[in-house]
């Protein structure tokens, strides 16, 4: 019997993006099911983790390990790159300045 | 005399009222179990143990500690005292990300797939010598030629790489004739230099002389002493070692005694011989040696040479070379480590050693490209390592297509955009980060993202361990840190 | 010591105005340049020719002085002589160093000279003013706050007299600047009255932080111009302290990166004694992080004059014990590539692994050696003492090679 494992993110915590991209890494190995419930006055994720496979039931507990992991990679990701965003884009557009590459402001696309 | 006021009085009112100072942007990593590397917002690293860190973050440093007066000179902290500290970061971070609006540097044409040697760790398919399939074309060489000098890059180096590129001599003679002639038509023309690598085994007087003549670089392989360099590098004969030095002989003699610079690359077997190796490109004059991993693309990964030895093994090997290297240099024998130098110009001083695998934003495009045998136009030559096995993620484009489309590539964009080191976890509050880059490629091969996870990152283990390895050696000792100093200087 | 301006004896003057004037002892010199040139006499030559002169004297033009410079007698011998010559001038024998090319200021109403410019130095300052917003412990020219502008205008003058071969001058203070764009005027004319000639400037810097000053400087285009510029200490308390002034770090900070930025040269000078001691690496250090784009750092001897002498106890300290601090220090700076030079300091008393950078550098008129330096094989290398260190003070340590 396949067994499943759940995992609740509180909604504070993590963004409902966030939590999709980090399943979806590893949609090559299980299943997915995700839905917003109430708990505790706040919010949570659950997630619903079914391996594709009947594989070792020691590695659902890693799987959920791994998850978890993943969850706080990605947001992690997200609150980086907007507080940085100035910063990129200011250390980008010097490097694409000579380039001619970078069109003035009001222009559109060409493409 | 009572006219002059004592130091005292230029303390300030602060002396009395202990006015507090305020913190600069820097960032701490751990270098043991008792010290922190902090480093400021240009780059600029200094040590500091717990307790006093945690003092200087709540605020509680007395400003008569003598590491107040080091830190506030240093730029970590700032005080009345001095409002220079804006002003004088701003022109050390502006001259660190100078060189980036330059754009590409370096141009590597791969002029031939063909090689009669068969390394089993090279990245490039071998093709035997009959297969001119495998040659780059005129056509696409004029194409790639003429995009190389639409880079604003004021110097611009071109690279011939192969393959044995010298197997194509005909079509390096026609690069540099057709790159020099229409540099010097350009309104300002560019500081343009060669530089052809090649294992020297069937270089003629005829190719030294034409060089010579146009003053392109030689970059050999030298893997080692005979019996190793033989070894990871087969041919028929099984005489690439004599042929290599022989080689390095005839072409400083024609060339001069600098022409020629020498690369090793690590297997399994390398790895006891760490001293024996050094020792090898000591008696061959060369001045320097430059200790590069193995990459994990090509036949390397297809024959498992990659896998066969692990990041810290690895790392052993460095370590035992750069300390054997340093004390050849408390004798008095003037050789150098070129990756430690390339990075400890990074660690030292606001220069840009240039170093493409050690760029953030990535190097990838921006600090070179790569014309391939077949016109194919790759971000990096790790980029068209990566497409031999079947993956053209970062390909550009071919010579074909126009600089503005080939430098607009989506993916292209995206990578520069996802892998920008500041902007990743870890990398984020990393106080190496100055220090070290990002590079979307091999954490793409690895993991299939262009940011990978640091904490599982082979890339991210390696330049740490280099970072607090060369750090500790500094701290320890003076006489090592005067020699990193002046290696940081020279590079 | 050489003794460049005193007292002098001026005899029948024509009139009491200062005037800078050009020496010769030629005493056939054309009539032509007469007016802007005074005779010189000197010892013996006051006996020989003296008599000759003041005889023929009616039938040429008259020089714009005559100067004897000898002993009492041979001064005393002279007064007969000169009875009907105008503007005579006696000057003791101190004064027996100058010569042909030389130009000397005559205060004919202050009974005094100076000699401003002498043709064999191998470095001639001009004093622009002894004003200044600085106090340094150790300055060796103590400011005055006198209205002396005067200088100034000779300074204008004496360049337009300087002859065109000269390899260099200095123009010093106080601080050069006080006279704000009057100040940039001078370079610029020193740059048409002596375009061959290198110019070095000792300014604090401070008027630079406006940026606008500092173009103005640049926008002279001096083809060979260098500020020098102090910079004590990389701790802003300790710097502000040994010039006595609040606030002096950062201005003078902001003048150098001004200057640069507007294509002027820059050398940054430290005066090395028991005040900047503490922190010379770690200034040399900060001259190699922020300052990479200065032209030279001069890393200086104490001289035993001026203020240093009342504040010896706190400033003196002696070369041999600090040799291999000063050491570090060097090899810090040109492990960064930077130019550098030590200046005044014995060679005996510095490591030789900064000979290098070691110049052989006291102005040559305040230059001197000790009994213990004769028969040293390196006299020739070094640059000996300040007379005022011979006076006052100087290490106990040094040693002949």
């Amino acid at each position: 019997m396949k067994e499943s494992l759940v995992l609740e993110f509180d909604v504070a915590a993590y963004l409902l993006a966030t939590i999709q991209k980090a399943c979806y890494r590893f949609t090559n190995v299980a299943s997915f099911e995700i839905q917003q419930r109430k708990r505790d006055g706040g919010e949570v994720v659950v997630v619903t983790v079914s391996p594709l496979s009947t594989k070792s039931e020691g590695g659902l507990e890693h799987l959920g390990q791994l998850i978890r992991n993943e969850a706080l990679d990605q947001s992690l990701r997200e609150q980086i790159r907007s507080q940085t965003e100035g910063v990129r884009n200011l250390v980008l557009a010097h490097a694409f300045s000579k380039t001619g590459l970078i069109a003035r402001d009001g222009v559109p696309p060409t493409t | 005399m009572s006219k002059f006021q004592p130091i005292t009085f230029f303390c300030g009112e602060s002396a009395k009222r202990r006015e507090k100072y305020t913190l600069l942007p820097f960032r701490f990593t751990a270098l043991d179990s008792v010290r922190y590397v902090a480093t400021n917002l240009a780059g600029e690293y200094t040590l500091i143990e717990r307790d006093q860190l945690q003092r200087l973050v709540s605020l509680q440093l007395r400003d008569d500690d003598p590491l107040y007066v080091d830190l506030r000179s240093k730029h970590f902290l700032a005080d009345e005292h001095s409002r220079m500290a804006p002003d004088l970061l701003a022109i050390k971070v502006r001259t660190r990300h100078e060189q980036l609006a330059n754009w590409t540097g370096l141009h590597i044409f791969v002029l031939t797939l063909r090689c009669e040697h068969a390394c089993p760790y090279c990245q490039v398919s071998r093709q035997s010598e009959n297969k001119d399939a495998f040659d780059m074309s005129a056509e696409h060489a004029d194409k790639a030629v003429h995009l190389v000098l639409q880079s604003p890059n004021p110097s611009v180096k071109i690279e011939f790489q192969g393959g044995e590129s010298f197997l194509n001599f005909e079509l390096m003679k026609r690069v540099v004739l057709t790159a020099k002639a229409a540099n010097g038509k350009l309104d300002r023309p560019k500081d343009l230099t060669f530089i052809a690598a090649t294992n020297l085994a069937i270089v003629t007087d005829e190719m030294l002389a034409f060089c010579a003549e146009h003053e392109i670089g030689i970059s050999t392989s030298l893997d080692g002493p005979r019996e190793l360099h033989n070894k990871n590098r087969p041919r028929p004969g099984g005489d690439s070692h004599e042929r290599t030095i022989a080689g390095i002989r005839k072409a400083r003699l024609r060339l001069g005694r600098q022409s020629v610079s020498a690369l090793m690359t690590t297997t399994e077997a390398s790895l006891p011989k760490a001293r024996d190796i050094v020792d090898e490109y000591l008696a061959h004059e060369f001045t320097g040696i430059f200790m590069r991993p193995l990459s994990p693309y090509g036949f390397a990964l297809k024959t498992k040479f990659y896998r066969a030895y692990t990041a810290e093994r690895w790392l052993q090997f460095y370590d035992e070379a750069l300390d054997y290297i340093i004390e050849l240099n408390r004798q008095g024998i003037e050789f150098r480590e070129y990756y430690a130098s390339t990075i400890l110009t990074k660690m030292l001083t606001s220069r840009d050693s240039g170093y493409v695998d050690l760029m953030s934003p990535a190097g990838i495009g921006l600090g070179a490209v790569v014309y391939n045998y077949d016109g194919a136009v790759y971000a990096s030559d790790e980029a068209r390592m990566l497409a031999e096995m079947n993956d053209t993620t970062f390909k550009l484009g071919t010579v074909d297509d126009s600089f503005q489309s080939l430098f607009t590539n989506d993916t292209f964009l995206q990578a520069l955009d996802e892998s920008f080191a500041y902007s990743s976890p870890m990398c984020n509050d990393c106080a190496f980060e100055p220090w070290c880059g990002s590079d979307p490629v091999f954490h793409w091969g690895q993991h299939q993202d262009m940011v990978g996870r640091k904490p599982d990152s082979e890339f991210c283990k390696r330049n740490m361990h280099i970072f607090r390895g060369l750090i500790d050696r500094m701290e320890a000792d003076a006489f090592v840190r005067q020699l990193f100093t002046r290696w940081a200087n020279t590079c | 010591m050489l003794k460049l301006r005193g007292k002098v004896e001026a005899l029948d003057v024509t009139s009491p105005q200062p005037r800078l004037v050009h020496l010769t002892q030629n005493a056939d010199l054309p009539g032509a340049l007469r007016d802007r040139t005074a005779l010189l006499f000197k010892g013996a030559d006051i006996q020989r020719m003296l008599g000759q002169f003041a005889a023929s004297k009616s039938a040429t033009k008259p020089f714009a002085a005559v100067l004897l410079c000898g002993s009492d007698e041979e001064l005393a011998c002279a007064r007969e002589l000169i009875r009907e010559v105008r503007d005579v001038y006696l000057l003791p024998s101190d004064y027996s160093y100058l010569d042909d090319g030389d130009i000397v200021r005559l205060n004919p109403a202050g009974q005094s000279l100076s000699a401003v410019f002498r043709k064999n130095a191998p470095n001639n300052s001009v004093l622009l003013t002894e004003r200044c917003n600085h106090l340094c412990l150790m300055c060796s020219q103590p400011p005055k706050d006198t209205d002396d502008s005067w200088l100034l205008d000779d300074a204008f003058e004496l360049i337009r007299m300087i002859p065109q071969g000269t390899q260099n001058i200095g123009f010093t203070g106080g601080e050069p600047t006080t006279y704000g764009d009057k100040f940039v005027e001078l370079v610029e004319a020193a740059k048409l009255s002596l375009p061959g000639t290198a110019l070095d400037v000792l300014t604090n810097g401070r008027s630079f932080k406006n940026e606008a000053y500092a173009a103005k400087l640049g926008r002279v285009g001096h083809p060979d111009l260098q500020l020098g510029i102090p910079l004590y200490s990389d701790d802003p308390v300790r710097h502000d302290y040994i010039v006595q002034s609040r606030g002096a770090f950062d201005e003078t900070l902001q003048g150098i990166l001004n200057l640069k930025r507007h294509g002027v040269r820059v050398e940054v000078r430290v005066v090395i004694h028991q005040q900047s001691l503490p922190r010379l690496v770690q200034t040399c250090e900060f001259i190699t992080r922020n300052l990479l784009f200065v032209d030279h750092v001069a890393l200086m001897g104490l001289e035993i004059t001026g203020f240093t002498r009342a504040n010896l106890d706190i400033l003196w300290a002696d070369p041999h014990v600090y040799r291999d601090t000063l050491s570090r220090a060097v090899e810090v700076l040109r492990a960064y590539g930077m130019h550098c030079s030590i200046y005044n300091h014995q060679l005996c008393l510095v490591n030789r692994d900064v000979e290098p950078v070691y110049r052989k550098s006291i102005s040559d008129w305040k230059n001197e050696y000790l009994p213990q330096c004769d028969g040293c094989a390196r006299k020739s290398d070094c640059g000996g003492f300040f007379s005022t260190q011979v006076m006052y003070r100087h290490s106990p340590n040094i040693r002949p090679f």
